[in-house]
């Protein structure tokens, strides 16, 4: 077992192959050896790290991508949208935890939650205007009238045949 | 037109005449829909007419024909480069090889069609074009090779535009020319050598014997199309605006457009998108949003969007145009590789022109971008390119041939699999407008609905079509595979195939009607169809047993001759379905020598032919059911006693024949076994007589009964008609008696063990008799024929009585 420390100070226990699916405390496992001191996670919140952790629980025991394996699995990795169907409820929360796990996955090096949580935006923003793209997101327009105008045609695509 | 069009399999195209030729076709439509209505004004005056004119439904156009400008009259004609690619064909024809081996291509109308189309029966030839008479079918390779191509509707060869030709094999590698062949005829069907089944968009209302190419606007309707166009050329809208709904718009011109000339003064043409400055301003210990990710966290989020979409991104606020853009190209280039390759060169490919495109797409780049030809990946704007692509008819045309060289791709899997996965393919009854999505959801409906009848879900000449499942319908046109040629049993001057699901055997009609009644009547009731093809649902190596025993008389004879218990269960249910006496008989007689009806019988075991008390549970429960179902009933009650004896209740349960019986059934197999243990305990009653009185050493004998009673309390066998002297101990305990109280003991348990013997049948619950039983043996037996008959009609007339009634029921038949 690994105990685990978040930001507001809450401890989490949880099994050692659990943990490992990130690798930033794997590699802290390894550093420190065998050791039953907490690892502190400075920038995890002890509600993201319940999910999180709920993630790991689930996909325990899948192959981990190696580190030397990165390029080519990149090559290999479909870019399509596609989502499990776990995964799709897992990550079915509002706005603000679906940022704050693309933060911690990003944070505690989980690629696999990163890319969960990266293709959930990407179906959020597909299809869609930049102005609905604003609006979904509360993103404030700074662009200037005159730059509006210069960039205004670069929306305008033809339909796609 | 000519009176023989052909179209390309893959563009579904006709060759250009010339760069006025559609615009011709065009004009010439649009001034038939005129001339039509000009003469229903006739009776007016002609000046006058434009006036009051024109019927009251149908609102003139604003403008006459004549008055078009050249402008746009021009604006109707293709490229030199449009019609160029549209003739440049590659043949797929059929071959033989001559003596030294070479090929001769056989692409004259009439050479034959190959039956089963193959590599070793197909090839294809580039640089063919149409010769000085392509209307009558008249197509030549260029250098001329000396053969000639007679390219008609009802011919042997396909034509295929060479570009589109290798655009289907970079979008589908894995299609074979001949396949596409395979594909496109099938039965010596004709086409116009496009492919049923594939959607090539507007330009399938052009494939008529006569093309027509004006009926890209959507109908093949004549009058239709030609008040089209006579509407669409004299609107009151610009020249520009005509124009672009003509090519782009419902006029569809734009799909005799050259699919391989890629946007490249186009891309050049937009400038590049602007960065502007930004100060950072956001708060990164804020609220997460959006707009406060880490760039590479913003960067793999648009990995997963469309290119179009990341422009909508980057044009929403400064910061993350500012962070996408300089990454814009390599993303883009990256998402064109891996989902919208059409929109990249294919090849080189090592055959003639192979490198066309790929030699095209470099030189251009590289002298728009002044940069050498290796270099021109890194420099070429992608984002751009791939925003010009999406207005680029060529493009249009170049995804619509790529999209088709998918869907013929999907139809040779299918068939191909199709072929591997069942044993032929034929036509029953087509089904119009079918298309590659329907033929997926088809099978797999059919898989799901009815697994059984796999093999008679036959599709495809180019339309799909499925197999009624009637009998006759499959039994015809089942075309049978080599593959599942049985190697002993294919005789070739046979002429009747019985198929199972693993093998299929080549026999004779004679033979099987000889010595089964079951085929007798089969051939009576279907007729002599030569090469019949029946298919039977056993096993294939117990059809192959039937069919040894049935030829070849030696092949299971009856006792003394040893056998295996397996057999007799499998020659027993064939023997019986199929009315083959002599091995119903044969098996029968085996069986009764284990199984006999008098106990006589039964303690002489010497003459059985093989060990009945090796029988495993599985096939004692199997052989139950099996000998229920053809009413060899007498050999119940000794096999229900084997079967009791040697496997305890949970083995026998275990059976997998199990489950086939009812719970009647089961109940009955239930209560026969507990009654059976409990015969253990009656059969040591006659302990209770010994000594007897004569006894001259009673201390001695009463001694030995009494330790020997003691230990048959704790027998764990069951085995009531156990024998005294059966056991060597137990003939020396018996030596140490007296003389009177032996040949008492003897006497007394002879008498019990005839007792249980005489009740056996009624302690398992059957109402016959051992006499009932071995009259019905022997008037079976008598006339095996006979009694075959009559337990199939008893079948028949009740279907489930095999499974469902009672065992005892036969008692009172």
């Amino acid at each position: 077992m690994v105990l685990l420390v978040t930001s507001d100070n809450e401890q989490f226990n949880a099994d050692k192959d659990v943990v490992e699916r990130s690798v930033l405390i794997k590699n802290m496992l390894e550093d420190v050896g065998e050791s039953d001191q907490p690892i502190p996670l400075p920038n995890v919140s002890s509600s993201v790290l319940k999910k999180v952790l709920e993630y790991c629980e689930h996909h325990r025991g899948e192959p981990l991508p190696s580190a030397d394996a990165d390029q080519s699995q990149d090559e290999t990795r479909k870019r399509t949208t596609d989502i499990s169907e776990w995964d799709q409820k897992f990550i079915t929360v509002d706005q603000e935890m679906l940022f704050e796990i693309i933060l911690a996955a990003n944070y505690l090096d989980i690629k696999s939650l990163l890319d969960v949580g990266c293709k959930t935006v990407a179906n959020m923003i597909k299809g869609k205007t930049p102005e609905e793209i604003r609006k979904l997101f509360n993103i404030v327009n700074d662009f200037t009238p005159e730059e509006e105008a210069q960039i205004k045609k670069e929306n305008e695509w033809a339909e796609d045949r | 037109m000519g009176g023989s069009d052909f179209f390309c399999s893959v563009t579904g195209a006709h060759y250009l005449w010339g760069v006025e030729k559609v615009a011709d076709d065009i004009l010439e439509a649009a001034q038939d829909a005129e001339d039509s209505e000009g003469s229903a004004d006739e009776l007016d005056d002609e000046e006058n007419g434009q006036e009051e004119g024109g019927s009251p439904v149908m609102k003139r156009p604003k403008k006459k024909l004549e008055s078009l400008s050249a402008k746009l009259k021009n604006g109707l004609h293709y490229s030199q480069d449009d019609v160029e690619w549209s003739c440049q064909f590659v043949i797929i024809c059929p071959y033989v090889r001559d003596e030294t081996g070479g090929q001769i291509i056989q692409a004259e109308y009439e050479d034959p069609h190959p039956e089963h189309p193959s590599e070793d029966n197909i090839t294809h030839v580039f640089n063919i074009e149409p010769g000085r008479n392509p209307e009558l079918g008249d197509y030549v390779s260029n250098p001329d090779d000396g053969n000639r191509y007679s390219v008609l509707g009802y011919g042997n060869c396909l034509i295929i535009a060479r570009t589109a030709f290798y655009i289907l094999q970079a979008a589908a590698p894995a299609v074979q020319p001949w396949m596409i062949y395979a594909l496109a005829y099938s039965q010596g069907r004709g086409t116009q050598g496009h492919i049923n089944g594939v959607d090539y968009g507007p330009v399938s209302y052009t494939l008529e014997q006569y093309s027509w190419t004006a009926a890209i606007c959507g109908s093949q309707d004549s009058d239709v199309v030609k008040h089209f166009w006579r509407n669409l050329l004299t609107q009151d809208k610009t020249d520009e605006e005509i124009l672009h709904e003509a090519w782009k718009g419902p006029g569809n011109m734009w799909v005799f457009k050259h699919p391989s000339r890629f946007p490249v003064e186009e891309t050049m043409a937009v400038e590049p998108f602007p960065i502007f400055s930004i100060t950072e301003s956001t708060n990164p210990f804020g609220k997460p949003m959006l707009d406060n990710l880490p760039v590479d966290i913003l960067l793999n989020t648009c990995e997963h969007l469309p290119i179009r979409s990341t422009c909508a991104l980057m044009t929403t606020c400064k910061r993350f145009r500012a962070n996408i853009l300089p990454h814009a190209n390599a993303i883009s280039y990256r998402r064109l590789v891996q989902d919208e390759p059409w929109y990249l060169p294919v090849g080189p490919f090592d055959t003639p022109h192979g490198h066309d495109e790929v030699d095209w797409w470099e030189i251009n780049w590289s002298q728009t971008l002044a940069v050498p030809r290796d270099a021109i990946r890194d420099k070429i704007p992608w984002l751009l390119y791939r925003r010009a692509c999406s207005g680029s008819m060529s493009m249009w045309n170049r995804k619509r041939i790529w999209d088709i060289s998918r869907q013929i791709e999907e139809l040779v899997f299918w068939i191909l699999e199709l072929h591997l996965g069942f044993e032929g393919y034929f036509i029953l009854s087509p089904i119009p407008n079918f298309e590659v999505h329907h033929l997926r959801k088809l099978i797999s409906a059919h898989l799901l609905l009815a697994p059984q009848q796999l093999t008679q879900i036959i599709f495809w000449d180019g339309t799909a079509a499925l197999m009624s499942s009637k009998p006759g319908g499959i039994a015809k046109n089942f075309r049978h595979d080599v593959l599942n040629q049985d190697p002993d049993i294919w005789y070739e001057d046979g002429n009747v195939v019985l198929c199972t699901e693993t093998q299929s055997f080549r026999v004779h009609r004679s033979i099987l009607a000889a010595r089964s009644t079951y085929f007798k009547r089969y051939f009576q009731e279907h007729g002599a169809l030569p090469d019949h093809e029946i298919r039977l649902p056993e096993p294939g190596e117990e059809i192959k047993e039937l069919i040894l025993g049935l030829y070849d008389p030696s092949f299971f004879e009856g006792p003394p001759h040893k056998t295996e218990f397996r057999n007799l269960i499998v020659f027993t249910r064939l023997g019986f379905k199929y009315g083959v006496d002599h091995l119903a008989r044969r098996a029968l007689e085996h069986l009764a020598l284990a199984f006999p009806t008098s106990l006589e019988r039964w303690d002489d075991n010497n003459s059985a032919t093989f060990d009945r008390r090796a029988i495993s549970a599985a096939d004692s429960v199997e052989a139950l059911i099996v000998l229920r179902a053809v009413r060899a009933t007498w050999l119940l009650p000794t096999l229900f006693y084997s079967c009791y004896r040697e496997h305890s209740l949970t083995r026998i349960m275990d059976a997998p024949a199990w489950q086939e019986m009812s719970h009647e059934r089961q109940r009955f197999v239930v209560r026969g076994y507990e009654d059976h243990v409990d015969a253990l305990r009656g059969s040591l009653g006659f302990f209770g007589r010994l000594p007897t009185g004569e006894c001259k050493t009673h201390a001695v004998c009463e001694k030995v009964f009494k330790e020997w009673y003691l230990e048959t309390l704790t027998w764990r066998t069951r085995h009531p008609l156990w024998k005294m002297t059966a056991k060597k101990d137990k003939a020396k305990l018996l030596e140490k008696t007296c003389k009177n109280c032996r040949w008492w003991a003897k006497q007394y348990h002879a008498e019990e063990r005839k007792a249980l013997w005489d009740h056996l049948p009624k302690m398992y619950g059957f109402l016959r008799t051992w006499e009932g039983f071995q009259e019905k043996e022997k008037r079976a037996l008598a006339d095996i024929k006979a009694f075959i008959e009559e337990s199939n009609d008893k079948t028949r007339s009740v279907p489930n009585d095999s499974k469902g009634k009672p065992w005892t029921q036969d008692g009172m038949d």
